[in-house]
């Protein structure tokens, strides 16, 4: 029991990840990056490298992120920049950027699951449970992360400029803010997240190229559970469904834990649209 | 050409089908043609993708929603299909329409949720359904559905007891798309059709023609499982085997590409999108590894340019050599227009902690003109939107006749008979003058996407009925010269009267005009004006919010005149002229100056 809440902590940290991520460029930028998950992960395939070159932790980190940042602006200047406005064209056009990063993956590490280790990996027992250290890791991730972002939004003038331009574009624009600016300084931020919390991610799940399609999926669920613009509740929405996922698995059978996933998305969709923690206004942006 | 003309449309209707039949009995007759084993195969796999394509077309191109959900209704089809043929019975025909509803179900499954949000909430809500597709492989026995490793021994097809040979079920593949296009043919070139394209414009023009958005959606969304559920099944009986690894992103992911290359919301151009991609496929398996890169910026690049594709190109060209319908009728008779009167009793509506429209009581009367003059910021506008349901009072009642408006959304008030323009014109892309006009009847005489399909009897009929009332308005309003050519390309005096027309059309008891004369010269305004008289003449009510106050005073009735969001003062166009107040606040000392000069800035 212990160990599967640990398990579903840990799953859900991931999930969180991802949806802190797309959080950000949605608040920020206005769009919804289909492509950072591959970013994410992509991360995690540098650090593999990385540590075959025997580069001490930090600097592995600072690799991946600087890395990460490159591609995540080069994502903004191919597929967001030139965007024609209105319509959902970034869902194409980001999901053919992730399409991109994916395959560059395969090409460079091949398409077979790899084992990434980072540091020593053994179990404890805590609270009854056995958990690894790198999932106590992965669940401080994003309470840290989410926290800080938060903090960012709120507080910093790049915050209250992201937030005027996803209230209405136009009127921040006459208000002399670089919007565009904007748009790249939120993929860069999400580019070096992703590279900082891809290693981590991998070395929890076997370091396999196609797994970004996976943990984007949950993280779009869990970016709607959490409500649009709300880093808390994007955190509190991926620990539960990491939980409830882990659980259902546990209790009812393996298999179920993603029917658990689509029912919860369904039943959130239909009775609060705007998501447990969301403002209603970002949703018509 | 007169009215009649204008309305029937194309000259030679049975071109059309006459040449589809054609195409359709050559590409057939696999003998005929000499096809080998790999050639069957290809156009084959072209015909399943062109279904493919043209389901996700009516829900991404017309529908406007991206429906990541294709593989689970095509593995639904697919695998239904492959049970039901070894382990129940084997008749194709059945099998089709087994699988086309089962797809539908699914389908629905997450577009019920998902349209009500739309956008890349619909799209997270299909992909889950994907991803559902290996987990239930699994969780259903083996046994059953034969889990990861595939499904195999899946029989030949059979057609009401009699086993298809390689060459006849073929056939039918080609027989079977060639018809699915015609009935997607029937249904997106209708005023089905033209109502998704009226939906594209936004989340205001649609429901103020009376039309329900998420109806819209989840009709053209259940439709557009159709040909992907037959496409499943198609596919299972000729493969004879559905493995799971051929029901991932992939699959999306081509499709995607072909449609971005046939263009959005084509019809034909779909075979030239698949055929490109196919060939491309066929490539692709030498060097597959760059094909997942290329792929990618292929869908960067044609999301960017999301638009025409080979289709856009063709009616490009098309439109060069055939020359529009042109017509010049006669200036068109005014048909009677049950007027009701309008009352509006002590109306509020804030927001936040502003009074947008602070207290407002008016009557304008059936059978008059009745404008509504005020400053930029007084409540115009605000009132307009709350007597058409886009806003809701927050205080007060609405009447519209005997009948209570005040708390019904928009899509109730017009089919109340309530009609209205807008400060900038909302002129839908891709129509016909003539089809924006008759879209304001769509929701008046509604017909069903079976009789469009179909193209019934009764349908003929409505749409027939309906042109001609388009026609006509289009003669009063004098646009007839330009009836065949693209709306939302008009100079702006001309969308103002497109959208004139368009509220006419509906036959509206009540008709609210929002400064429907800014923007237009002199000789327009004056057109306009005769217009109006007429209408009011034929017995409707008409609220005009209006700047040009010597339009105003030409024109009107009585004049309400506000001021903060309250009533300043009310009276006929003359009292007002002279009444202090309103000559010092608004009109200035020269009286009869258009008031659009005045405070221009002010306006949110």
């Amino acid at each position: 029991m212990s160990t599967a809440v640990f398990a579903g902590l840990s799953t859900g940290a991931i999930y969180t990840l991802i949806a802190i991520g797309y959080n950000v460029t949605l608040t920020s930028a206005g769009v919804l990056n289909f492509a950072y998950a591959n970013t994410l992960v992509l991360g995690g395939f540098i650090a593999l490298s990385a540590t075959g070159w025997g580069l001490p932790l930090p600097l592995i980190l600072l690799t991946c992120a600087a890395i990460c940042t490159l591609v995540s602006v080069g994502v903004e200047r191919a597929a967001i920049r030139f965007l024609p406005s209105g319509g959902h064209a970034e869902l194409i056009t980001t999901l053919g950027a992730g399409t991109a990063i994916t395959a560059i993956t395969v090409l460079i590490w091949g398409p077979d699951p790899q084992r990434l280790a980072l540091y020593e990996q053994h179990p404890i027992d805590l609270l009854g449970g056995r958990v690894v250290p790198n999932n106590l890791v992965l669940i401080a991730l994003p309470v840290v992360f989410g926290v800080g972002l938060h903090l960012l939004i709120r507080g910093t003038r790049f915050g209250l400029t992201s937030r005027a331009q996803a209230f209405d574009r136009e009127a921040t624009m006459l208000r002399g803010v670089n919007v565009r600016w904007l748009s790249i300084g939120a993929f860069a931020i999400t580019g070096a997240f992703a590279g900082l919390v891809g290693p981590f991610v991998l070395v929890s799940t076997a370091a396999s190229p196609w797994l970004a399609i996976t943990i984007a999926l949950k993280g779009f669920v869990v970016l709607a559970l959490g409500g649009l613009g709300s880093q808390l509740g994007t955190v509190i929405a991926g620990f539960l469904l990491g939980l409830v996922e882990s659980l259902v698995a546990l209790w009812i059978g393996p298999f179920y834990g993603d029917y658990s996933v689509f029912v919860v998305f369904v039943l959130v969709l239909l009775l609060r649209p705007q998501g447990l923690f969301g403002s209603r206004s970002l949703r018509l942006v | 050409m007169s009215i009649q003309s204008i309305a029937t449309g194309r000259a030679r209707p049975w071109l059309l089908p006459a040449g589809w039949l054609l195409v359709t009995a050559v590409v057939a007759n696999q003998p005929g043609l000499g096809l080998d084993a790999f050639w069957t195969r290809q156009i084959v796999l072209v015909c399943l993708s062109a279904l493919l394509v043209s389901g996700l077309n009516l829900s991404l191109g017309w529908a406007g929603e991206l429906n990541m959900g294709l593989p689970a209704m095509y593995a639904v089809g697919a695998y239904l299909t492959a049970y039901v043929s070894s382990k129940v019975f084997n008749d194709l025909a059945v099998c089709l329409v087994l699988s086309a509803a089962a797809a539908i179900v699914v389908g629905l499954l997450a577009g019920v949720p998902g349209l009500r949000l739309g956008g890349w909430m619909l799209a997270v809500c299909t992909f889950l359904l994907v991803g559902l597709i290996p987990v239930t492989l699994q969780v259903i026995p083996t046994s059953i559905l034969g889990g990861q490793s595939g499904f195999v021994g899946i029989p030949r097809p059979q057609l009401f007891g009699h086993p298809l040979r390689e060459e006849a079920f073929y056939a039918v593949v080609v027989v079977v798309t060639a018809l699915w296009f015609a009935l997607y043919r029937n249904a997106v070139q209708s005023p089905f059709g033209n109502s998704l394209l009226v939906l594209q414009h936004g989340p205001v023009l649609a429901p103020s023609l009376g039309l329900s958005r998420y109806r819209l959606k989840l009709i053209t969304y259940a439709f557009a499982s159709v040909p992907i559920g037959v496409a499943g099944s198609l596919f299972a009986y000729n493969d004879r085997f559905v493995a799971p690894e051929s029901l991932g992103l992939n699959l999306i992911l081509l499709t995607l590409v072909a449609l971005i290359i046939a263009g959005r919301r084509s019809i034909y151009a779909i075979f030239v999108g698949v055929v490109v991609v196919q060939y491309l496929n066929n490539l692709s398996t030498e060097f597959d590894e760059w094909s997942d890169v290329a792929f990618g910026a292929f869908l960067i690049i044609g999301g960017l340019a999301f638009g025409g594709g080979i289709a856009g190109i063709a009616r490009r060209i098309a439109r060069r050599f055939i020359p529009a319908t042109t017509a010049n009728a006669a200036a068109g008779a005014v048909p009677h227009l049950a007027g009701a009167d309008l009352r509006l009793d002590a109306v509020r509506k804030t927001f936040g902690g502003v009074h947008a429209v602070a207290e407002v009581s008016l009557l304008a009367r059936a059978g008059q003109i009745t404008a509504l003059i005020g400053p930029n910021g007084s409540g115009k506008t605000t009132t307009l939107n709350l007597i058409s349901g886009l806003q809701r009072p927050t205080a007060g009642r609405i009447l519209l006749g005997d009948r209570d408006l005040t708390r019904l959304p928009a899509i109730q008030v017009a089919r109340c008979g309530v009609a209205r323009t807008f400060q900038t014109p909302a002129i839908p892309i891709e129509l016909t003058v003539l089809d924006a006009v008759a879209a304001g009847r769509i929701q008046r005489r509604p017909i069903s996407l079976l009789s469009a399909v179909l193209r019934s009897p009764k349908y003929r009929r409505v749409v027939r009925e309906n042109r001609e009332a388009a026609a006509q308005w289009l003669a009063v309003v004098g646009l007839s010269p330009v009836a065949g050519e693209p709306a939302a390309a008009m100079a702006l005096g001309t969308r103002r009267m497109i959208e004139l027309a368009r509220a006419l059309c509906a036959d509206p008891s009540l008709l609210l005009l929002d400064e429907v004369a800014s923007g237009l010269d002199r000789d327009e305004v004056e057109e306009l004006a005769t217009v109006l008289r007429k209408v009011r003449d034929a017995g409707a009510t008409i609220v005009l919010v209006e700047h040009n106050f010597s339009l105003v005073q030409s024109l009107a009735d009585y004049v309400v005149v506000l001021a903060e969001g309250a009533v300043l003062t009310d009276g006929d166009p003359r009292t007002i002229a002279e009444h202090p107040e309103v000559l010092e606040r608004f009109l200035g000392t020269g009286a009869g100056v258009s008031g659009t000069t005045l405070q221009e800035g002010r306006r949110a």
